[in-house]
């Protein structure tokens, strides 16, 4: 599926399988779906919680 | 709830973020820099680690956080410029990749909107695109194996739309 997306490309380099994230595709999707928003997210809401219970 | 907006431009190795906060700038700050309120909140309810939390110009930082899995993940940096109610400025290292030398350079700028909100706006910038990507892809919860797993079960259940392509919807 990430394939076909074109999120991900697979070669071959000798026995190694290597599976490369298209950054240009991913850019994209990043926003909806990064972890990194998610965790960032889930600590401002505890920052917030944090600073309201004081 | 605190409302985050992430901002990954194309061809670019930055991140920039913007969220508003419900507290006073001094106490937002202080969540920032003192020991004992940063660990409350930066792990997400998460167990926090401290080996080393020295927040002032010059000083650095390592800490550990134990994930519901029970794998910990530790990170590091320095605290280049702490300038009061401010500005934090430093470096940020997750110690989990597998060589070390992937760093990010952020700044982070607080902003009183009015007595009782503060803006945060975030500037991180990564040393190659790919490490940006990364990133943003894997945060650290799981390495981007994971998240790209995660993704493609997203994507079978729900065509992503071309639309509103920068910001996720909110509820």
């Amino acid at each position: 599926v990430l394939e076909k997306a074109g999120l991900i490309t697979k070669r071959r380099s000798g026995k190694e399988k290597v599976i490369q994230i298209q950054p240009k595709t991913l850019k994209v999707v990043a926003a909806y779906l990064g972890e990194y928003e998610k965790i960032w997210s889930a600590r401002f809401d505890a920052l917030e919680k944090l600073l309201e219970d004081r | 709830m605190a409302h985050l907006t992430v901002t990954v431009p194309e061809n670019s190795r930055n991140i920039f973020g913007t969220v508003t906060i419900n507290a006073p700038l001094e106490k937002v700050f202080e969540a920032y820099t003192k020991e004992e309120l940063f660990a409350n909140w930066w792990c997400r309810g998460n167990p926090m680690k401290v080996y080393h939390f020295d927040c002032q110009d010059g000083g650095s930082w390592h800490i550990a956080e134990q994930s519901e899995d029970g794998n910990e993940y530790e990170f590091t940096g320095c605290f280049h410029e702490v300038a009061l109610d401010k500005r934090i400025v430093q470096t940020f290292e997750f110690l989990g990749m597998p060589e070390r030398g992937h760093v990010m350079l952020e700044k982070a700028e607080f902003v009183a909107i009015d007595e009782h909100t503060t803006e945060i706006r975030t500037h991180s910038t990564a040393m190659s695109q790919s490490d940006r990507d990364g990133m943003i892809a894997s945060g650290m919860e799981s390495g981007w194996r994971q998240s790209v797993e995660a993704l493609g079960k997203l994507l079978e259940q729900s065509p992503i739309t071309n639309k509103n392509q920068n910001h996720r919807p909110r509820s």
